[in-house]
């Protein structure tokens, strides 16, 4: 048993936790990592949007596909799981006031993270790697593109059990009482999902390496298909996960709120558990050897059960926040709750934007496209890119990026600089990532093709005229990728010189003023009745109607637009 | 932000599952294990050879 001192933890002052050096260490470098390969990343995305505009098409094909394959890996699995292991380290030791289990394999993780993602980036700028992110066979790439994913998803699941084993030590050590915090939960939930994930991974990756190496003949690219969407599909729901225990932990900081019920919160990520996985199958549908038994029981009755765990979270985080806001008096009108919230506070308006933004673009359009009939029409177009930046970038890096805003202060002992520009950071990214998500659903709902350098297909034998609407959708949504990375480059700009720049905040100085919990304040206040209706958050009511209605809505037009796609004579 | 049981009582059946992480964990990957992968494997493997 590893013994630690009084002088390996310090008091932060900011948050008034109890942090171990160790873990901050840690959570420190992975937070770094993670910002630089969102700048790689994002860098070859913009390569890509530049490309996919129908007027610009900057890139070559051949530097078109591998700036795609960097970027789909990059952001998608790099940027996003650095930053993961940041967070669980983060909720184990940082929120339990514990040390961290086993510093040095949690090292391990980092390292061996770094080195394979070092050797699929060697693989992938060689220009013989260029099979894209899902590298489905008989794509071949070479060996070391694989091994860099498996020694990745190695350190990434060394990680997952150094969180795990994290709780253990801070329960047997008793520093929390009672049951874990429902953000730390929402990080248990992330964790085992990530499990299930590399595993699949490991399963399907390993042979394809050999594959590569010329051990084994033949990959069935069937199989390969299955199990890798086991990967490839709930490591985005780790993500889920992971954002929305930050949206909890995001309204408890700015204000005070509890959630409405953790009994039905918890309920809600247990229902993650279960089934979020099971929509890895909706990658599949068009796929002909997978029977419609095995569709639509994963696609559309498994699935809704983790839809309906999200419609619970995107109802009781805005719903806490309501509660406490008129708690602390804001409660007159319907959304005077809402129209005086903190919008000029990063973390909470990236927070809030990253909720509204996953709730309708990237939710709604998930839940549809997950339907078997409605997703022939969409399947493989530029709607999945839509779909997929609508949950990963408006919901998941949104809600990382605000949540760095208050990292920083805690985690790095700095202050933020160049706060006007931190203020108005989550409004440009957000403007881009919507308008960005909702054009290509747009285009790719006329049909036009995801993953194609040249959408026209110009002197190819096959070549397609689209209708010139969806090339307008095109250079549309494109143009506002360009203003999604411009916001993302204020976030980096924002981090870094804060890291470097900021005004230090010593460890000694004086506690920052917290915010009070709302119902303390009601207490004081003697405010024992709020809302209106019968309800104590009927505005939050309103806004999930509104949310209801979108859905409905949305899946009628598209089973109208089925139906005249596909003529019956 | 947790409910702890400030009287005393022994925790609900329910929340004593849930602050179990490592059923969480066997719950996490054997259902999808079960109802995905392997289902979806058999699925392939049941393909039958084109005549």
């Amino acid at each position: 048993m590893a013994t630690t001192t009084m002088s390996d933890f310090r008091i932060d002052p900011v948050s008034g936790l109890k942090i171990h050096r160790t873990a901050n260490t840690l959570v420190k470098w992975n937070a770094f990592a993670a910002v630089v390969f969102l700048l790689v990343g994002g860098l070859f995305g913009l390569g890509v949007a530049l490309t996919r505009m129908p007027s610009v098409q900057l890139l070559s094909p051949e530097l078109f596909y591998m700036a795609l394959t960097a970027h789909g890996l990059v952001n998608l699995a790099v940027w996003i799981i650095f930053f993961e292991m940041a967070v669980l380290y983060f909720l184990g030791a940082h929120v339990l006031g514990s040390r961290i289990a086993a510093p040095k394999w949690a090292w391990a993780q980092f390292w061996l993270m770094l080195v394979g993602a070092a050797l699929v980036a060697v693989a992938v700028l060689g220009g013989n790697s260029s099979v894209m992110m899902t590298s489905y066979p008989p794509l071949q790439a070479e060996p070391h593109f694989y091994l860099g994913l498996i020694l990745f998803a190695v350190g990434a699941l060394i990680g997952c059990f150094v969180f795990l084993g994290t709780l253990v030590v801070a329960k047997r050590e008793k520093t929390y009482q009672g049951s874990l915090p429902l953000v730390v939960f929402g990080g248990v939930t992330a964790t085992v999902i990530a499990v299930f994930t590399i595993v699949s991974g490991a399963l399907i990756l390993i042979p394809t390496f050999f594959w590569s190496i010329g051990l084994i003949s033949h990959i069935d690219p069937m199989m390969y298909r299955v199990v890798w969407w086991g990967f490839g599909h709930s490591s985005q729901q780790i993500n889920v996960v992971a954002h929305i225990s930050i949206w909890y932990l995001i309204a408890s900081l700015v204000f005070g709120a509890k959630p409405m019920s953790e009994k039905v919160s918890r309920g809600a990520f247990l229902l993650y558990i279960l089934f979020l996985q099971l929509g890895s199958a909706h990658h599949l549908l068009s796929d002909p050897g997978l029977t419609s038994a095995w569709k639509i029981l994963n696609t559309s009755y498994m699935i809704y059960l983790a839809v309906l765990a999200s419609m619970i979270h995107g109802l009781t985080v805005p719903g806490s926040i309501e509660v406490a806001q008129r708690r602390k008096g804001l409660d007159t009108g319907l959304f005077t709750w809402l129209r005086k919230a903190p919008w000029g506070n990063p973390i909470f308006s990236g927070m809030f934007l990253s909720l509204v933004g996953f709730g309708f673009i990237g939710g709604v359009s998930g839940v549809v496209m997950s339907v078997e009939q409605i997703n022939m029409v969409i399947h493989n177009t530029a709607y999945l890119p839509g779909h997929f930046h609508g949950t990963l970038v408006a919901g998941t890096t949104m809600a990382f990026m605000a949540v760095t805003y208050w990292l920083i202060p805690v985690v790095f002992q700095r202050k933020i600089a160049l706060a006007g520009v931190a203020k108005l950071q989550p409004y440009i990214f957000s403007l881009g990532a919507w308008v960005f998500s909702i054009a290509l659903m747009g285009a790719g709902t006329l049909g036009v093709q995801r993953r194609h350098a040249d959408i026209t297909f110009a002197g190819q034998p096959l070549a397609y005229e689209y209708p010139e609407i969806a090339k307008g959708l095109m250079d549309l949504g494109e143009i506002f990728g360009v203003v999604m990375s411009v916001g993302a480059v204020m976030f980096i700009v924002v981090v870094l010189a804060s890291i470097f720049a900021g005004e230090r905040i010593e460890e000694g100085s004086a506690p920052w003023p917290k915010v009070e919990d709302a119902d303390v304040t009601a207490e004081r206040t003697g405010k024992k009745h709020i809302g209106a209706w019968g309800m104590e958050a009927p505005g939050t009511f309103v806004l999930a109607i509104i949310l209801f209605v979108t859905l409905v809505l949305y899946y009628f037009v598209n089973f109208k637009y089925l139906s005249t796609v596909w003529g019956m004579s | 932000m947790s409910e702890s049981n400030s009287n005393g009582a022994s925790p609900h059946f329910m929340q004593t599952m849930l602050d179990n992480q490592w059923l969480m964990l066997a719950l996490a990957v054997l259902v999808p294990l079960v109802l995905y992968t392997i289902w979806g494997l058999w699925d392939v493997i049941n393909i039958p050879p084109a005549p």
